[in-house]
C-alpha cells in the first residue's frame, strides 16, 4: 500500500467541500494543503535512521463535484477537447518537479519565509504571499508534529535522540551533516506530490553532488561509510513506498565516493526507484563504467545513461545561457531542466503526427474523422509533400497549443500550488504561481508516431515520385483499408528502407523532425517552452490501439514506434546502426527528450563492458541525448517463447557464435532460458 | 575481383579486441563435426528455408522471387557476390565505434583466405583507411595464401583443433600438419596470434594437454580463448537441408574453466573462456 496517494485530496476535498467551495482558489489551495498535512499519520519504527513514514490510511472517499470556479463554459471546454479528434491529447503535467535541494540544503526554508515576509511588507495582503506562508506555517506544524512523535518514540528507535536534533534543525534552517541532509530532502520530496495533488515522477536532481559536502563532512566527524549506507537504505525504502518510484537520481558528470557508494546501494538494494541517471563526459572513469554496466543493473532497466555535453548543448538550443546550461539536472522520465526554475508540463502534449501525414497527403482530409485540414491542396513530389506536412502541423498543432494554454490558464486560475511556488525562482518576487511565475514553463511536445511517418514518406517517395509503381491515392485507399485487399502495396512498402538502419531513410526522418521542431517551437510565448520530445514511454502502444494504419505498413491498432527508436517493422536492429541513425536526428533541438533503447545479453554486460562504454559514449560523442539500457531477463526470454513474432530481432550470443533466438529449437530454447536463469541466480 | 560472403556482422564483439565488424567469407577446406556455421561450408551459394519463420506474405509464390524479397525472413540466400568497393562503405560504417573501443574489422568464415586475394584486397584498403584488422583462419591454407594478407593484418586469430593428427582427421576431415606449421611461421614473422580452442567433449578434449605443450615456446600468441561447443546451430542444418553432425555432449562451465586454467598453467598466456 502506498504511504500517501491522491486519495488524501480526494478525501480532504470531501470532508469540507462547502467549505472550500466558499474559499477564493489561492486560498482554498493552501486550505487543502494544511488540511492535508493534518490528516497524515505518523511512525518511527525502531530501526529508522531518520524520521520518514507518513501515512494517509483513511478509506477512499471522494465527491464528484467540481469547485464552483472550476466549471467551464462549453466554448472553452471544446478548445480543450478539440485535438482529441485528430488523436492529440493535452494535459497541465504537475509531476516532473525538480527543486533546488542544494539551496534548500544550504539556506533552509526559512530562508524562503524570510523573503515572502520581505514582500509581504511591500505588498500586505497580498492574497499569494499569504497563502505561502500559509502553507510554510503548515509545514511547521507538521515538522512539530514529528518532532512529538519522536520523543514519545513508542517504538524505541535508537536513533531518537540524532533525529530529534535533526528535526530541529531542517528543513527550515540550513543542513549541517549528511543524516540532516537527506532528512530534509525527504521531507521536501515527499511533501510536493501532496501538493501537487501528482503522485509521479518526482525528481531527486543532481543527489550525488549536492549531498556530497554534507557526507564530506560527516565523515570527517566519524559517521562510517557502513552508517551512510543505512541512512541511504532508509531513504530507499520509503523512495519505494511512496510515488511511483520513477524519481530520477542523478549521478556525475564528476563522481565522487558518495556516486560510487550510490551505485553500489543501487545495486545491492535493488529496487525499482530511484532511477539512476548516470551523467556520462569525455573523463567518465573506466571504474565507473564498469560499476555501471552491470547485469543486475541492467535487468532492471538501469541506469539511463545521459550525454553531459549534448544535453547541455540542447539548453544552449532551447535558449538558456552556455554557463547556465552546464548546471543542468537530469529531471525523472527524460527532462533536461534547471533545478528551481521551471515547471515541466512533461506529458503536455501528445502530437499525432499520424494525424499530420494524412492530413497532407490528403488534401487536409484525415482517413477516419471528418476533419479537414484548410489549405492543403493535392501534391505530386516531395517537396510540395513536405509543404503539406508543414502546414499541416502547423494547423493541427495550433489546436493543441490553444487546448494546452487554456488548460494551463485554468489551472492557474483554479488549481494553484503556493508550495512549489515558494521553490521555483522569482515565483516570490512575482507573487503569483509556477505555472506563469517560473522562468521556464516546458511544454513536452511529444511526437507520437513521427518514425512511423517519416518511414511512410520514404516508401511513398520511393513507390510513388521516384518509381510511379502506384499513385498517391492507391497507397492512401490502402491504408484507410487496413491494407485488405492490398496486400501488395504492403509488401512493397515493407521491402523499402526504414529509419534506425542507418540508410538513406534517415533523410526522412531528419526532415521531419526539423519541421516539427520548427512548427513547434514558434508558439513559444511568455515563459511557455514547447519543447520537442520523442519520448514514448510505452505510451506508443496505447496512442497506436487508437489510430489506424500506416504508410509505413503499419497496421491499424499496432504500436508506434518506441522512443526514438525504429519502428517494429525494421527487420534487423544493430546497436551500432541504430545510433548512428538516432544521432542524425537534431537531437539538440528535440531537447524534450528522445531516449534511445538498447537491449544486451548477460554474456555481453560481463564480459564486453568496454565495448558497451565504447558503444554509448560514442552516441553521445555523435550528439545523442540519452540512451536506455535493458538486458535479455529469463523472464523476456520466455516471452520470447511464447510470442516469437514480437522477437524476430532478437539476438542471443554464447561463446564465439550469435544467432537469432527464434531460430534455435525448442529445447536449445529452454536449455538457453535456464542458462539465463542460472546466471541470474549468480549475478 | 569479386568474393563470396554469407554474412556481416557488426557489432561483433567475440571477434578480436573491441567492436568489430565480421565479413563471412563462404567456403571451408574443413568439416568439423561441430561446426556451427554450416551455411559457410561451400563455396556456391545456397538457400535454406527457416519453415518457422514464414508469416504467409506469398512473396515466394512470385515470378522472379529472390530470398531478399521474403518478408519474414524465412527464406535466406547464403553467398552473395560483392567486390571490394562494395564492402568497403559497409566495413567503414562503425568506424567511429572502432576507434573508442579499439575495435575494427575481422574476415571469418568459414575459412577466408580460401579466396586469399580477395582478402588480401580488401585488408590492404582497409589499412589505407586506418582501421584495425583481423583473420580468423583455421590454418589449413597454404603458405603463399597467408603471405598475401600478412602485411595488412594485425592480428590473427587462429583455430586449433586437435594436435595427434588422426584426431584432427577424426574431427574435421583433414590433416593438422599444414595448419601446426602456420603457427611456427606466423609466430616466427612476430605477428601477434590469438588461438582459440573449442572444446568439444567426446571429441577434442582429450587433445587440451598436448595443445597447450605445443603452444608454449610461441613468442607471439596475445592470448588463448576456449571456445565451449554448443548445438544452437541445429536449425541451421535443418534449413540448408545437411545432415546434422552436431554432438549431443555440451561443456558444463566448470569443465570449461577448468580447461581454461590447465592451459593456463602450461602455457602461461592469457587464456580466456
Amino acid at each position: 500500500m502506498a504511504m500517501c496517494d491522491a486519495n488524501i485530496y480526494r478525501y480532504v476535498v470531501y470532508q469540507n467541500f462547502d467549505y472550500l467551495d466558499s474559499l477564493s482558489p489561492i486560498k482554498r489551495s493552501s486550505e487543502i494543503f494544511k488540511l492535508e498535512t493534518e490528516a497524515l499519520s505518523m511512525d518511527l519504527k525502531k530501526e529508522d535512521e531518520f524520521f520518514g513514514w507518513m501515512f494517509f490510511d483513511n478509506p477512499n472517499k471522494y465527491c464528484d463535484k467540481l469547485f464552483s470556479d472550476c466549471i467551464v463554459d462549453e466554448k472553452t471546454q471544446s478548445i480543450i477537447q478539440e485535438p482529441v479528434i485528430h488523436g492529440s491529447i493535452t494535459t497541465v503535467d504537475r509531476a516532473h518537479t525538480l527543486v533546488d535541494y542544494q539551496y534548500i540544503l544550504q539556506n533552509g526554508l526559512s530562508s524562503y519565509r524570510e523573503k515572502i515576509e520581505s514582500e509581504m511588507l511591500k505588498y500586505p495582503g497580498d492574497e499569494y504571499l499569504l497563502a505561502m506562508r500559509d502553507e510554510l506555517v503548515a509545514i511547521e506544524k507538521l515538522v512539530l508534529r514529528m518532532q512529538l512523535a519522536v520523543e514519545e518514540n513508542s517504538n524505541g528507535c535508537e536513533n531518537a535522540s540524532k533525529i530529534k536534533t535533526a528535526l530541529k534543525q531542517v528543513p527550515f534552517y540550513p543542513a549541517r551533516n549528511f543524516l540532516e541532509a537527506i532528512q530534509s530532502v525527504w521531507i521536501i520530496h515527499f511533501l510536493l506530490p501532496v501538493a501537487e495533488h501528482a503522485y509521479y515522477s518526482i525528481s531527486l536532481g543532481k543527489f550525488d553532488q549536492y549531498i556530497y559536502p554534507f557526507y564530506q563532512k560527516s565523515l570527517a566527524d566519524g559517521m562510517t561509510r557502513e552508517e551512510a549506507k543505512r541512512i541511504l537504505h532508509n531513504f530507499y525504502k520509503l523512495l519505494n513506498s511512496y510515488s511511483d518510484g520513477a524519481c530520477l537520481l542523478n549521478v556525475g558528470p564528476e563522481y565522487n565516493e558518495l556516486s560510487e557508494l550510490i551505485i553500489e546501494c543501487q545495486r545491492e538494494f535493488s529496487m525499482p526507484a530511484p532511477i539512476l541517471g548516470a551523467r556520462i563526459s569525455e573523463s567518465t572513469p573506466d571504474h565507473i563504467w564498469n560499476m555501471l554496466i552491470d547485469e543486475k543493473l541492467f535487468s532492471r532497466g538501469q541506469p539511463t545513461f545521459y550525454g553531459e555535453d549534448s544535453c547541455a548543448a540542447a539548453l544552449v538550443e532551447k535558449g538558456v545561457a552556455r554557463d547556465r546550461a552546464l548546471g543542468f539536472s537530469n529531471n525523472s522520465c527524460m527532462g533536461i531542466g534547471l533545478a528551481g526554475k521551471e515547471f515541466n508540463s512533461m506529458w503536455g502534449c501528445v502530437f499525432s503526427i499520424s494525424a499530420v501525414l494524412e492530413a497532407a497527403l490528403n488534401c487536409g482530409k484525415l482517413l477516419h474523422t471528418n476533419l479537414v485540414v484548410p489549405g492543403i491542396e493535392k501534391i505530386t513530389n516531395l517537396c510540395e509533400l513536405y509543404g503539406a506536412f508543414e502546414r499541416s502541423a502547423d494547423h493541427l498543432f495550433d489546436i493543441c497549443m490553444k487546448s494546452y494554454e487554456a488548460r494551463a490558464d485554468l489551472s492557474e486560475k483554479t488549481d494553484p500550488d503556493p508550495f512549489v511556488s515558494i521553490l521555483t525562482d522569482g515565483c516570490i518576487e512575482k507573487r503569483c504561481d509556477r505555472i506563469s511565475g517560473a522562468e521556464y514553463h516546458n511544454v513536452t511536445v511529444e511526437c507520437m508516431g513521427m518514425i512511423n511517418v517519416s518511414d511512410g514518406i520514404c516508401a511513398i517517395d520511393d513507390l510513388v515520385f521516384k518509381n510511379n509503381k502506384y499513385c498517391l491515392e492507391e497507397l492512401s485507399e490502402a491504408v484507410k483499408n487496413d491494407f485488405v485487399g492490398y496486400e501488395e502495396i504492403r509488401n512493397d512498402i515493407l521491402k523499402c528502407n526504414k529509419y534506425g538502419q542507418n540508410s538513406d531513410a534517415d533523410l526522412y526522418a531528419i526532415a521531419v523532425a526539423e519541421i516539427l521542431q520548427r512548427v513547434i517551437r514558434k508558439k513559444d510565448h511568455a515563459n511557455r517552452k514547447y519543447s520537442p520530445s520523442l519520448h514514448t514511454l510505452t505510451a506508443n502502444v496505447n496512442y497506436g490501439k487508437n489510430w489506424g494504419a500506416g504508410y509505413d505498413g503499419r497496421l491499424a491498432y499496432e504500436p508506434f514506434a518506441k522512443n526514438a527508436g525504429p519502428s517494429d517493422r525494421v527487420r534487423k536492429k544493430e546497436p551500432t546502426s541504430l545510433i548512428l541513425s538516432a544521432a542524425k536526428l537534431p537531437q539538440h533541438k528535440f531537447f524534450g527528450g528522445q531516449p534511445v533503447d538498447l537491449n544486451f545479453s548477460t554474456e555481453i554486460i560481463r564480459n564486453h563492458k568496454k565495448e558497451i562504454a565504447s558503444l554509448i559514449s560514442t552516441y553521445f560523442q555523435l550528439g545523442g541525448l540519452q540512451l536506455q539500457v535493458n538486458s535479455m531477463t529469463s523472464e523476456l526470454l520466455k516471452d520470447a517463447v511464447n510470442h516469437p513474432e514480437k522477437y524476430n530481432d532478437l539476438v542471443v550470443r554464447i561463446g564465439g557464435y550469435s544467432c537469432y533466438f527464434n531460430w534455435l529449437s525448442e529445447q536449445v530454447k529452454r536449455e538457453f532460458i535456464m542458462r539465463t536463469e542460472i546466471e541470474e541466480k549468480n549475478a | 575481383m569479386t568474393a563470396t560472403i554469407f554474412e556481416i556482422k557488426r557489432f561483433a564483439v567475440h571477434d578480436g579486441d573491441g567492436i568489430r565488424t565480421t565479413v563471412f567469407f563462404k567456403g571451408c577446406p574443413l568439416r568439423c563435426v561441430w561446426c556451427h556455421n554450416p551455411e559457410g561450408l561451400t563455396t556456391a551459394p545456397q538457400t535454406a528455408r527457416y519453415a518457422h519463420k514464414c508469416i504467409g506474405c506469398g512473396e515466394c509464390k512470385k515470378e522472379g522471387f529472390t530470398p531478399d524479397d521474403c518478408l519474414g525472413e524465412a527464406t535466406v540466400l547464403y553467398g552473395k557476390e560483392v567486390t571490394v568497393e562494395e564492402l568497403l562503405p559497409i566495413l567503414l560504417e562503425d568506424r567511429d565505434f572502432y576507434e573508442t573501443s579499439g575495435g575494427g574489422v575481422t574476415l571469418s568464415g568459414g575459412e577466408c583466405l580460401m579466396q586469399a586475394d580477395f582478402c588480401a584486397e580488401l585488408l590492404k584498403e582497409l589499412k589505407k583507411e586506418g582501421i584495425r584488422t583481423a583473420v580468423d583462419t583455421c590454418g589449413f591454407i597454404s603458405k603463399s595464401a597467408l603471405d598475401k594478407v600478412i602485411p595488412y593484418t594485425d592480428v590473427f586469430l587462429y583455430d586449433l583443433k586437435a594436435y595427434d593428427e588422426d584426431i584432427h582427421i577424426k574431427c574435421t576431415g583433414v590433416s593438422n600438419k599444414q595448419i601446426l606449421d602456420n603457427i611456427e611461421y606466423l609466430d616466427s614473422l612476430g605477428k601477434a596470434i590469438e588461438i582459440r580452442i573449442p572444446y568439444v567433449p567426446n571429441h577434442n578434449d582429450s587433445q587440451i594437454d598436448k595443445i597447450a605443450c605445443f603452444l608454449a615456446p610461441f613468442k607471439n600468441i596475445k592470448k588463448i580463448r576456449v571456445l565451449p561447443y554448443h548445438n544452437y546451430a541445429g536449425s541451421k542444418y535443418e534449413a540448408l537441408s545437411l545432415q546434422n553432425t552436431l554432438p549431443d555432449r555440451l561443456p558444463a562451465d566448470e569443465e570449461i574453466q577448468r580447461v581454461a586454467e590447465k592451459i593456463k598453467v602450461i602455457t602461461n598466456f592469457v587464456v580466456l573462456s
